[in-house]
């Protein structure tokens, strides 16, 4: 009985060693893409991370990479969008400017993840210039937001919506970087 | 804290005392520069004017600059111009406006536009007209409002029973077009507004140039009645890299002919044109391609490109260049701003600054490939007859041949070279895709074998001062011509102030099978030349010291190591215009 349980076990073992060898093969020659795709980008180490953590980054291509990189953005806009939703609820019903504030600012950031949703249609047409266009209006959005706090004197901003800023805009800037590398080597 | 304060206020001052506008737009605002109110200086104070053209479009005095919304009406062509009416710095921005029965004889006006409502209190700036149907004019404009942002305004003819039209009223629902909280326009990007053309269903469109970071492109507007426009949610076309797009024009061309077409034409034998005007470059490029009016959008044919690596229109000082369809010949019709060269102390010495091109019919070439543009010919009637006429002469390597008989300053000239063989020509290579490093690195002192050969323009008798206009012919590897063709202003002048930047272009033709051909309009200080019967343009501005006026004159030369044959050479005294 002791020696099945330890046979089976090494069995099992075995398998596992196989299974977690083979992707690790694939996985290096996809990471040779995903370092060269981003060594085009204005930030490589945001652009490795997010594109290493997606599985599909494996079986694609650089277009498709960029359509993954499209997707981290649209995910990064949505959740800030829905984390101003959030705030303007929590805060307290006689703050009106800053609740108007936040209201904008939820808009502007639903509109950035609207325009990266385009973006993500003309990747697929391989209409770049458009692509660019809207993912050059989705990194001007959280611009627009910053706004609306300039313009509201005695309202901060945010440290949490500076950082939130900061990181769509980064996004959005490997996202540009990496339509400039597929249209400069085709 | 009190000293942080004292070196913003500071800073304040400074800004404030060099007149600096906090938005990006393109003008540099000179608040030192415009004349005095109470000091009206005339022209006839600035009584050494070598540089005044003859037979070009500018105003007595004071600067101008973009063509604006040109027309025909009821027979009689209508062209605008941004005029600053107090100096010879760009400021003070109105729309002038002046008429002409032929293009080229003009008569003044009072400005037809200039700031009057709160939409346009900051400035008139460029736009364009669009005739509605029932030859009813309208025009739409840029305005800058009172936060200075970009609008886009409607004015229209007071009383359409003027066939001058000299008075233009405004809309109270001015703006109709505006920047704001939900379109997210840059309002310091969103200038300019082109013709507008109608569908199939009835809805007009308009265009208009913007940018996002260096992104440049061409914002859509829809309307039902031309008062109501909603924004369409793709722009007409956009390229990276290329920065703001100015002047955009956007008109379809006849692929089987040379007529112009009205611009809300469609059909099978019909192409289209998006043109731009790059702020960042300062010249205008233009594509071909297909507009599809269902999805309305323009795509380029493949091969063309949007900015410094397309086609130009001239490849010379040309800028904010603006076409119109000529409904009564047929032609669609270019008019550019060709701006001066000297230094901005040089303009308000001599009072004014900016002329504008001859204007010129442009069509599709026949390759498709290119569009083509020629003098239109209503400018030959101020040729004076007969010509000086040479025929069959043959100009041996190094010759200098004197054309005399012409008023040199103010002159037509078209040569045509006759080649039969390229076999002497220097070899061409293929990473010579530059033509104007080209022309700078060959320029008209460097002998070839089949080249330098062309004109001397605006030259003074003892060779110190001159402008060459030539071609230089290579041969590929395969033996096939190339054909550049080059403004050399190196030697223009003796003034070192004025800007002597040499341009040139490649001509696409085959000088062995069709006759070189090269026609300059020579007209004191500007120089406008159509290489290949119009299929290269390249107009230069020079300032001689010396080969001014009766002192000019005019050669055909060959620098080249071998001889070439000149077929034709005709030059024409050219009698002055009705400038405005």
């Amino acid at each position: 009985m002791g020696s099945s349980i330890f046979l089976f076990t090494l069995f099992i073992a075995f398998h596992l060693l196989i299974f977690r060898q083979q992707p690790s093969i694939f996985a290096a020659a996809d990471m040779n893409l995903i370092q060269k795709t981003c060594k085009n980008t204005k930030y490589y180490d945001l652009c490795v991370s997010s594109l290493k953590s997606n599985p599909r980054s494996s079986s694609v291509d650089t277009k498709g990479l960029a359509n993954i990189m499209v997707g981290v953005g649209f995910a990064n806009a949505t959740a800030t969008s829905s984390y101003l939703s959030s705030q303007l609820l929590s805060t307290k019903t006689n703050d009106t400017t800053l609740k108007k504030v936040l209201k904008e600012c939820a808009d502007k950031y639903t509109y950035a993840g609207d325009s990266l949703q385009a973006s993500g249609q003309d990747l697929a047409t391989e209409d770049y210039d458009y692509a660019y266009l809207h993912i050059s209006a989705a990194a001007d959005y959280p611009n627009a937001c910053h706004n609306a706090f300039r313009r509201s004197p005695g309202l901060a901003y945010p440290a949490e919506l500076a950082r939130r800023e900061d990181g769509l805009k980064q996004i959005c800037d490997v996202v540009l970087g990496i339509i400039d590398h597929i249209i400069s080597s085709s | 804290m009190a000293k942080f304060s004292l070196c913003l206020l500071l800073l304040f001052a400074v800004l404030v005392g060099h007149g600096i506008v906090e938005l990006e737009a393109t003008h540099h605002i000179y608040s030192r520069l415009q004349t005095p109110q109470n000091e009206t200086k005339t022209p006839w104070d600035y009584r050494f004017q070598p540089y005044r053209t003859g037979y070009h479009f500018q105003p007595p005095w004071h600067w101008i600059n973009d063509p604006n919304g040109p027309m025909i009406y009821k027979g009689i062509y209508h062209l605008f111009y941004q005029y600053n009416p107090k100096g010879a710095v760009w400021g003070n921005i109105v729309w002038a406006h002046s008429t002409s029965r032929d293009l080229i004889n003009w008569f003044p006006h009072p400005p037809t536009i200039f700031p009057s409502q709160k939409s346009d209190v900051n400035g008139c700036w460029s736009g364009s007209a669009t005739i509605l149907p029932g030859e009813k004019p309208v025009i739409l404009y840029t305005g800058i409002d009172p936060d200075k942002k970009q609008v886009q305004n409607i004015a229209y003819p007071k009383d359409l029973s003027d066939p001058y039209l000299k008075e233009w009223v405004k809309s109270d629902k001015n703006p109709l077009m505006a920047p704001d909280n939900v379109n997210n326009i840059n309002a310091s990007s969103f200038r300019d507004p082109t013709t507008a053309w109608q569908g199939p269903d009835n809805i007009w469109r308009v265009a208009i140039g913007s940018k996002i970071n260096d992104l440049g492109f061409a914002i859509l507007y829809k309307s039902k009645d031309f008062l109501n426009w909603v924004k369409a949610k793709r722009p007409l076309h956009a390229t990276r890299h290329t920065g703001m797009w100015e002047c955009v024009d956007f008109y379809p061309v006849a692929t089987n002919s040379q007529c112009g077409l009205d611009t809300s034409t469609l059909g099978p034998n019909v192409k289209h044109v998006l043109k731009i005007s790059l702020d960042d470059t300062k010249h205008d490029y233009y594509t071909i391609g297909s507009y599809n009016y269902t999805t309305d959008k323009y795509t380029p044919d493949k091969g063309l490109i949007d900015g410094d690596a397309g086609l130009k229109y001239d490849y010379g000082k040309f800028y904010a260049s603006k076409t119109f369809f000529d409904s009564a010949k047929n032609r669609r019709i270019l008019w550019g701003w060709i701006n001066e060269s000297q230094s901005v102390a040089d303009d308000i010495k001599k009072g004014w600054a900016g002329v504008q091109a001859i204007p010129r019919n442009i069509y599709l070439d026949g390759s498709g490939k290119q569009l083509v543009q020629w003098p239109v010919s209503e400018l030959e009637q101020l040729r004076s007859s007969p010509p000086v006429n040479v025929f069959d002469k043959r100009l041996e390597a190094g010759e200098l041949h004197e054309v005399t008989g012409v008023t040199a300053a103010q002159a037509d000239v078209e040569i045509t070279f006759e080649i039969t063989d390229i076999s002497k020509a220097e070899e061409y290579r293929p990473r010579w895709t530059h033509a104007q490093w080209l022309c700078n690195t060959k320029n008209a002192s460097v002998r070839g074998g089949l080249g330098p050969f062309g004109l001397r323009v605006l030259a003074s008798s003892d060779s110190q001062e001159y402008t060459s206009v030539f071609f230089r012919v290579f041969k590929k590897a395969d033996n096939k011509p190339v054909v550049l063709m080059c403004s050399d202003q190196s030697r223009s002048s003796l003034n070192e102030d004025n800007d002597k930047t040499t341009y040139g272009a490649f001509v696409d033709v085959d000088p062995i099978k069709e006759k070189l051909s090269l026609r300059s309009l020579i007209d004191h200080s500007i120089v406008e030349s159509f290489g290949g019967s119009g299929r290269a343009c390249i107009t230069a501005r020079v300032y001689p010291i010396t080969a001014i006026e009766d002192k000019a004159r005019l050669y055909a030369f060959n620098n080249a190591t071998e001889g070439v044959t000149i077929s034709t050479l005709s030059a024409w005294s050219m009698k002055k215009a009705q400038i405005s």
